[in-house]
């Protein structure tokens, strides 16, 4: 399944931290404190049908199928959260796009106190510790290092 | 393992010319009837894009072997057509087909080997030149050009036909200059079939000189057992045993043929000529085979199927073998081209050539492979335990 391949598992898990950025940045920093100032239902509906449209919500639900999830279910919740993301993310970046390419930037060169940081948010693992378990998944699955033995195979487990 | 079943397998449209003809040779009631029959059953494609003979000592075999075969030609057509059974006309094409399958066959006597490997053989010899002109006259068609791309022969061992039979037929077309060199395909029965075993082991004289593919009941209800999850009972009813055995080996010969038929389809095309090197006179072959529905199971599973599918055994490794390999599915990935390369020359030394053959809705593997030692099958030929019991327990 897409969201059990570990390539997918780690954009997955950067592009949910981008979107509770978004989320910071645009829901809780702006329009939240907008809508407590007036107390309007019609502004409470806009922030709900906003956040509903928002690349930010794609991004967190791309984020939860990959961490958290697996099988059709996760595949099914991740391009559920592309479908939400995509339309939204053109008109956001003529707005933003300063911000992105400083972020994809930053993540290119990220520096390795930061990336041990950021993996250390996963389950406790170091990025070498999860570098080291993807290498052996991939490993145990070609088993390429495996000798194969010459013996009465187990015909029944 | 529970949970996959044997199946039947669809096949694509593909026009005729480009469909590589073969001569099926069926030795025997139990090769005709129930071998052919069963792989008929999964592949019914065989009986529409082969030419097939069947060489019977008995009559009433012969004609019950002919009769299957029709019945199961005309189930296949009807359903082709989209018909029910009943509701397809009697007669044409039903009525040509077993007339042609009658014309292509031959009776070799009236009232059956006797459970007498030697009798059956008797009858073939005295009849040799008459099988092998039968045999030279189908494999090439009005205008004398050669119409059939290779032979496969079908043989049960243990009883008075198939047994000798199957071998000795083997060497004749093997000395023949323009009849193609054929694959043989003869098949070990169980153990405890005292009669059979015993019969079956006359056939090692020949093991030395004729080289045959193996394919050992011991193994294939193994191979059942594993892949089914379903372990006999202790009074499992032998019809049911048998239906396991011919389950497990339709299920492979029929990937075989159906890879053997397409096989301009296959990457590289696959050519007789690729396959028949890999016989050696002397040494014995046997087939190994991966079977699974979804794609993620057979992707973790494949190097299990194969080391423990495999359909004869011989009590050490062989240092060296030969072997051509089929990959059956769609969309094989090139990794697992690799894989399979640097995996069968750890497990039997040998370097296959591999050919995919992208069709089909599961995914298969059939690797035939050649260079055993005759000496050192195991369990070895001749009355008493085999895997069955252990199995079974007892």
């Amino acid at each position: 399944m897409l969201v059990e391949n570990p390539t997918v598992c780690l954009l997955g898990y950067y592009l949910g931290l981008l979107g509770m950025f978004g989320i910071g940045f645009e829901f809780v920093a702006l329009k939240i404190p907008d809508f407590i100032n007036s107390l309007g239902r019609k502004k409470l509906l806009e922030i709900l049908i906003a956040f509903l449209n928002s690349w930010q919500l794609g991004f967190l639900l791309i984020f939860v199928a990959t961490q958290y999830l697996g099988g059709v279910l996760g595949d099914m919740l991740f391009f559920l959260g592309l479908g939400i993301a995509i339309p939204d993310i053109p008109a956001r970046f003529r707005r933003y796009w300063k911000y992105l390419i400083a972020i994809i930037s930053l993540a290119g060169v990220l520096p390795g106190w930061l990336a041990d940081f950021l993996a250390t948010l996963e389950a406790g693992k170091s990025v070498g510790e999860v570098v080291k378990e993807i290498e052996e998944k991939v490993k145990e699955e070609r088993r390429e290092e495996e000798e194969i033995k010459w013996e009465e195979p187990k015909y029944v487990e | 393992m529970g949970g996959t079943k044997i199946r039947r397998v669809g096949g694509d449209a593909m026009t005729d010319d480009m469909v590589r003809r073969l001569l099926i040779i069926s030795i025997g009631s139990s090769a005709s009837i129930h071998l052919l029959g069963g792989i008929a059953q999964l592949y019914p494609d065989l009986l529409f894009k082969n030419k097939i003979m069947i060489i019977e000592t008995s009559r009433k075999m012969f004609n019950d072997a002919i009769d299957n075969l029709a019945r199961i030609y005309h189930r296949n057509y009807a359903k082709m057509r989209g018909r029910s059974e009943e509701e397809q006309p009697k007669g044409f094409p039903t009525s040509t087909f077993k007339a042609e399958l009658k014309e292509n066959s031959i009776l070799l006597a009236e009232g059956g080997g006797g459970a007498t490997p030697e009798k059956g053989l008797a009858f073939y010899t005295e009849k040799r030149d008459i099988v092998l002109g039968k045999i030279a006259e189908l494999i090439t068609n009005e205008s004398g050009e050669r119409e059939v791309s290779g032979i496969v022969v079908l043989g049960c061992a243990g009883k008075g036909t198939g047994t000798l039979i199957t071998p000795a037929l083997t060497r004749d077309l093997m000395r023949e200059p323009d009849i193609p060199k054929p694959l043989s395909f003869v098949t070990i029965p169980f153990r405890f079939d005292k009669m059979s075993i015993e019969n079956a082991m006359k056939i090692q004289d020949f093991l030395h000189e004729v080289p045959l593919f193996l394919l050992d009941y011991e193994r294939a209800v193994g191979g059942y057992v594993y892949l089914s999850g379903e372990v006999p009972r202790k009074d499992i009813a032998i019809t049911h045993l048998y239906r396991m055995v011919v389950g497990a080996l339709s299920n492979v010969l029929s990937t075989l043929i159906e890879a053997l038929n397409y096989s301009i389809e296959c990457n590289p095309p696959l050519d007789w000529s690729d396959i028949i090197p890999i016989l050696q006179p002397g040494e014995i072959g046997t087939i190994t085979y991966s079977l699974r529905y979804r794609r993620d199971e057979f992707m973790s599973k494949w190097r299990d199927d194969l080391t423990t599918l495999l359909l004869l055994r011989t009590k050490t490794r062989p240092s060296r073998t030969r072997s051509v390999m089929i990959v059956r599915g769609v969309d094989i990935p090139l990794g697992l081209a690799e894989d399979t390369t640097s995996f069968m020359e750890k497990f039997l030394g040998s370097s296959p050539r591999l050919y995919i053959l992208n069709r089909g809705p599961d995914f298969r593997i059939v690797a035939m492979v050649h260079g055993f030692d005759p000496t050192q099958i195991t369990p070895p030929l001749r009355p008493g335990k085999g895997i069955l019991e252990r199995l079974i327990g007892i």
